[in-house]
């Protein structure tokens, strides 16, 4: 019997979860784990038109949502070979539907994604990662996007290196 | 005589506190560099070597936990995948694994 692991994506993360998914399946080939990705959207309100005439009920937002998430994160997903993912969207408030997720799968490793944001999402995650490591037996591993250097202003010239400016540039 | 102890120890109390919160972050650094220095044993012994794997440790404060962070540059990320059984083994209790890969990488 192989290893589970969960990948747990919030809203918000969608981004950061499909930028990482290098990182994901490289844990899960070494972990010899399948993979189930977890989407916990809010519960989505009807949609309507400028004359507030329903055009899609919850029912059918909840639909479309789910074929979305499925097809955009079980694509990303499948692009790498020799790992078995599956996408399992659950809707409602995210911080206890991870629990009830992680407690139903009851997986080895958990993912959570981080990406850099405000202080409220911030601590919204760190409520769900503590959570996820008070409940489960699992190991929680948080993925990243890396941080991106400081750019350079300009180029790092040595004033006393610089040739004079009667003379002509020198062609290598 | 009291009255001068008790101004005494008031007037010492915040000198005395900070000196004990600072003696308390010294220790956590000093543990979390340890664990620091562990997990980079373990990661070069099962990469067989030195790698591209960056490995930083952070202490724990009191509203969040430790975290042991593991970047390497991008097309590199096996390399996490081949020390990854090694890092969790010797990640301690209280300390988060943070891999940092894709993304700007």
């Amino acid at each position: 019997m192989s290893a589970r692991l969960l990948a747990v994506i919030t809203p918000g993360e969608e981004a950061t979860a499909l930028a990482s998914m290098v990182g994901l399946v490289t844990i899960a080939r070494a972990a010899e784990a399948d993979v189930r990705l977890a989407y916990f959207p809010q519960l989505p309100h009807p949609r309507v038109d400028r004359h507030d005439r329903m055009v899609a009920d919850t029912d059918a937002e909840m639909a479309r949502i789910e074929r979305t998430a499925t097809e955009v994160f079980g694509s990303s997903a499948r692009v790498f070979d020799g790992v078995k993912a599956e996408t399992v969207v659950r809707f409602g408030n995210p911080t206890r539907e991870a629990g009830i997720e992680a407690h139903v799968y009851a997986p080895q490793i958990v993912v959570v994604f981080a990406a850099a944001r405000g202080l409220l999402a911030r601590l919204r995650s760190w409520t769900l990662r503590r959570r996820l490591a008070r409940q489960s037996d699992s190991r929680v591993l948080v993925l990243a996007p890396t941080e991106r250097p400081a750019e350079r202003r300009g180029p790092i010239v040595q004033p006393g290196l610089t040739p004079p400016a009667h003379l002509p540039a020198r062609r290598d | 005589m009291f009255s001068e102890l008790v101004g005494l120890i008031v007037s010492m109390s915040p000198l005395l506190g900070v000196l004990v919160w600072r003696g308390h972050v010294d220790r956590q650094r000093q543990a979390a560099d340890i664990v620091r220095a562990d997990v980079h044993a373990g990661v070069t012994r099962a990469l067989d070597g030195e790698s591209l794997v960056a490995i930083k440790a952070q202490a724990p404060t009191v509203w969040r936990p430790g975290k042991v962070r593991l970047t390497t540059p991008s097309g590199y990320e096996p390399l996490i995948g081949r020390a990854f059984q090694t890092v969790l083994e010797r990640v301690p209790v209280g300390y988060e694994v943070v891999i940092h890969c894709g993304g700007n990488s």
